[in-house]
């Protein structure tokens, strides 16, 4: 299947930058197309561009690989991926962590009302927390 | 790092692109290393300790205080 698109990956410049420029060429596609959505109050066709766009880059990312003999993503790409996996939590921690406890006394207290949107990101926030450890976990226990 | 991969890339002839494939990484990942922007692996370092036929240390400079464990 992989060989009838490596001429057009080829000719796109080959390798890693052509890689680059499909997936974020085709991210910035999806995203325009459910802005584009929901300015023209057309939601169903920007959410299927915006489905459509994604889905072809997740095919993209898992298998651009596999249509070029060249190295696209190395052992730098994951370096830098963990580090900013890494910085993201980090930062998410920090705000959470400095923020949330006082939020929750003061509301417990009376002094100020945490709104419906605010549960909604403390929730997701501590989704977040719970899925890294448990991501944490299994990759400890397998290094 | 401090290391003499351009050195022993440009005396054998070859771009960084051709260094690249070689060892099995992007063209990116040498530049960043000649620019001491990015530390190899362990792995990567034997690679390119092997394609130029010469030993870890003599292609990187890890800057270590010697003396200091004198």
């Amino acid at each position: 299947m992989f060989d009838s698109v490596r001429p057009t990956l080829d000719r796109l410049g080959g390798r890693k930058q052509a890689y680059e420029r499909l997936v974020w060429g085709l991210t910035l596609v999806g995203c325009l197309g459910l802005f584009a959505g929901i300015v023209v109050d057309e939601r169903l066709v920007g959410t299927v561009v915006y489905l459509v766009a994604v889905w072809i880059v997740m095919g993209v990312t898992f298998g651009y690989p596999y249509a070029t003999d060249e190295t696209i993503l190395d052992e730098r790409d994951t370096r830098l991926h963990n580090r900013a996996s890494g910085l993201t939590i980090g930062i998410v921690a920090m705000a959470t962590l400095s923020t949330v406890p006082a939020l929750y006394v003061l509301d417990a207290g009376g002094y100020l009302t945490i709104g419906a949107t605010l549960w909604g990101a403390i929730y997701a926030v501590s989704a977040l927390a719970f899925l890294y450890g448990a991501c944490y976990t299994i990759v400890s226990r397998r290094n | 790092m401090k290391n003499e991969v351009t050195e022993r890339r440009e005396a054998a002839g070859q771009s960084q692109g051709e260094l690249a494939e070689s060892v099995g990484v992007t063209r990116q990942t040498i530049n960043a290393i000649e620019r001491e922007r990015y530390d190899p692996s362990l792995e990567l370092a034997f690679k390119l300790a092997e394609h130029f036929d010469c030993r870890i240390e003599d292609l990187f400079d890890p800057e270590l205080d010697h003396e200091s464990s004198e």
